[in-house]
């Protein structure tokens, strides 16, 4: 019970300590000024729920900001003509998948590995010719999504069947997604996006998508036995195994969570700067953790809420425009927030022990 | 694993938030390719002298001042800052300084800018580091009677022009005139011949353009230019960077460094291959960790774009247009100088 309402406690504590002082109590609390902040919390919401499953695993993502950026760069290039055949391929990553398990059934593992390289490889190549001159706005966005989704699936294959830890695996995809966003483009952000794009990335769509990713994060976790399935994964992966659960399967599901999330946290942030930049996201990571951490879900994994991770990813940004407002020098701002959340930490930590001990 | 992975994470997360912990992943090697975007047709706005804005007097009543730069983690924004506070004090106003931890860090720079108005500000002096997606978040600060001055790199006009945002003035420097001076001074050091190479700051920043094109128009017909690479403003990249030049072209004489960040790494990289004294190196920006290797000629010279003028000019100027002494949409270039 506490787990639950701790964060919440959090956010209260941090917006109560700063309406002390008037320069916050005037201008925050205005009609005006608190959408401003689901807006600013907004790409880390939806980066913190897809973090939330994979932590909730015991696992952790350290690719998301890097695959932010590589999605925004997929998107710019396929509206705009030019997309390098290797993002085709990352592209038809999910499609090359299903193919694998499909013929996995009739053909085995020889013959799943091969359907798999097989579709990826010639869906991936079509999609790269589809997509020379530039597509409609819609089928890149699609584009961008299946190249998150790629990203995270191939997270979990490496991580469940190549049995490397997730720290190390999304430690590559991370310098190789960043890699290829760079290489992709020689470095140069793709701008002259459509106008329309513009609409997902300000005011209410935005709130609006990240709620949604909330709400639908939410439901699959309380309600479905996906989302019960990764919590008993992270409380005790060989339990889970021994009673049966397929976990290398919803292991590779939460890691595709995590890809999809970063995906469309990568649209959104691209309309909202009108531009595909090669070094969006950077260190994004970072905060979808500390959101997720804040929300009261364990490192360590079995424990956790998506509505949590929401609550922690406003309060970090109720903390970020506090202290401007409040007038703490901003060299000194971001030690105020490193010190919260590594208290948090310590606070999980202290309390997680003495449930133990009790 | 479980049991090691949590500290990990808990110092990646303390070192990220702090801000040291966030770098660019290194962009993979490969030749450069010399083509860089077209040559920006900068609407000159009218030119407003220093006299004039040193006429600038205090306001009756104190007005609310913000300067949002791109970070304090480059030392080339630390004048600036001081000369904007000491302005600022001078004539009576408060100004609030922000900046993200990161350079890189633009979605933050842009909150930042929407937690300034917010506060209710009346003028908002800007370094963007993102010319193009800054700009929303300044039209809606425009829109609740915010004046903006535009400093250092430059708010993108086009982008500006179709959001309806009409600066209130630039303060800043020509980097493609300070470019070309770089370049004058490269052809004096090899008295008019030899092979050189750039080592160029972000890739489709403007700024980083204009030095890159003002240094090639300068040599042009020359000097060979022989070599072109990125180097993201950043010491350790100039390092590796000049090393697989100095191996690839063992008879290059000299190297121009698009900030002085790049040139200590190249200076280091030329020193342990033994080739100090025979390269000549010119940086750009002139801080302070430079003097040593100026005095001893491992530098050979840099550009001085006075970051401090633009503090001090940047505030005037918002003062100047907000009590009606100056007109708007005027513009201010800081003196160039080069450094030996």
């Amino acid at each position: 019970m506490m787990r639950l309402l701790r964060p919440w406690l959090g956010l209260i504590l941090v917006c109560a300590g700063f309406s002390l002082h008037p320069g916050f109590l005037h201008t925050f609390w205005s009609a005006d000024y608190l959408p401003t902040i689901l807006q600013q919390a907004a790409t880390n919401i939806i980066l913190a729920v897809g973090m939330t499953f994979v932590i909730l695993t015991a696992g952790i993502d350290l690719s998301v900001g890097s695959v932010v950026a590589l999605c925004g760069i997929t998107l710019g290039l396929t509206v705009k003509g030019g997309v390098p055949l290797f993002i085709g391929w990352a592209e038809a990553i999910p499609l090359g998948l299903v193919a694998a398990l499909l013929a996995y059934r009739a053909l085995g593992v020889q013959g799943a590995v091969a359907a798999g390289v097989a579709v990826t490889g010639g869906a991936g190549l079509l999609f790269h010719k589809m997509a020379a001159m530039g597509v409609r706005l819609e089928w890149a966005i699609l584009a961008a999504l299946a190249v998150g989704l790629g990203c995270g699936l191939l997270n979990g294959l490496v991580v469940t069947l190549g049995r490397v830890p997730p720290f190390i695996t999304t430690l590559g995809m991370l310098t190789a997604a960043r890699g290829l966003t760079v290489f992709a483009t020689d470095g140069n952000s793709v701008g002259g996006l459509p106008p329309r794009l513009g609409y997902l990335g300000e005011g209410a769509p935005l709130v609006a998508i990240a709620l949604a990713v909330v709400a639908g994060g939410a439901l699959l976790l309380n309600r479905t036995r996906a989302g019960r399935y990764m919590l008993a994964i992270g409380a005790n992966e060989e339990a889970s195994r021994l009673s049966g659960v397929a976990v290398a399967w919803y292991k590779v599901l939460a890691y595709a969570l995590g890809g999809l999330c970063a995906a469309i946290a990568g649209v959104v942030l691209t309309a909202k700067f009108q531009l595909a930049d090669t070094g969006a996201g950077t260190g994004a990571e970072l905060n979808a953790i500390a959101a997720v951490v804040l929300g009261g879900t364990s490192l360590s994994g079995g424990q956790g809420t998506v509505v949590g991770s929401l609550i922690g990813a406003l309060t970090i940004a109720v903390l970020n425009s506090g202290l401007v407002l409040v007038g703490v020098k901003d060299t000194l701002q971001g030690v105020v927030i490193g010190a919260v959340i590594v208290l948090t930490v310590v606070i999980d930590q202290y309390g997680r022990h003495r449930a133990q001990a009790a | 694993m479980k049991r090691t992975l949590m500290p990990m994470v808990a110092i990646l997360l303390g070192a990220g938030l702090v801000g040291c912990g966030k770098e660019r992943t290194q962009a993979p090697g490969g030749p450069a390719r010399v083509a860089g975007p077209q040559a920006p047709t900068a609407p000159r706005m009218p030119e407003i002298t220093g006299p004039e804005l040193d006429a600038v007097r205090r306001p009756k009543a104190s007005l609310k001042l913000a300067l949002v730069v791109k970070t304090r983690n480059n030392p080339f924004f630390t004048p600036m800052i001081r000369a904007a506070e000491d302005t600022a004090r001078r004539l009576g106003c408060s100004l609030d300084v922000e900046a993200p931890p990161q350079e890189s860090d633009k979605e933050q720079q842009f909150a930042l800018v929407q937690t300034v108005t917010a506060k209710g500000i009346q003028a908002l002096l800007i370094a963007p580091a993102d010319s193009k997606g800054i700009v929303p978040a300044l039209k809606d600060a425009q829109s609740k009677g915010v004046l903006i001055i535009n400093v250092d790199n430059r708010v993108d006009p086009d982008t500006a022009r179709s959001a309806g945002l009409d600066l209130g003035g630039y303060v800043g420097a020509d980097n493609e005139a300070g470019g070309e001076l770089a370049g004058q001074g490269m052809l004096e050091a090899l008295n008019k011949q030899g092979k050189v190479a750039v080592l160029e700051g972000l890739r489709g920043v403007d700024n980083a353009e204009a030095r890159k094109r003002g240094f090639e128009k300068a040599v042009q017909g020359k000097l060979e230019i022989v070599a072109e690479e990125e180097a993201s403003w950043d010491t350790q990249k100039a390092y590796a960077k000049c090393q697989s030049i100095l191996a690839a072209h063992p008879d290059i004489r000299g190297i121009f460094c698009a900030n002085d960040k790049m040139a200590l790494g190249a200076m280091k990289a030329i020193k342990e291959a033994g080739k100090s004294g025979k390269i000549a190196v010119i940086g750009y920006d002139n801080i302070p960790d430079v003097k040593p290797y100026l005095a001893n000629g491992e530098l050979y010279g840099t550009i001085e774009q006075h970051p401090d003028l633009m503090g001090k000019y940047g505030v005037e100027m918002a003062v100047g247009v907000l009590t009606g002494a100056i007109p708007r949409g005027r513009q201010y270039l800081v003196p160039l100088e080069f450094i030996r």
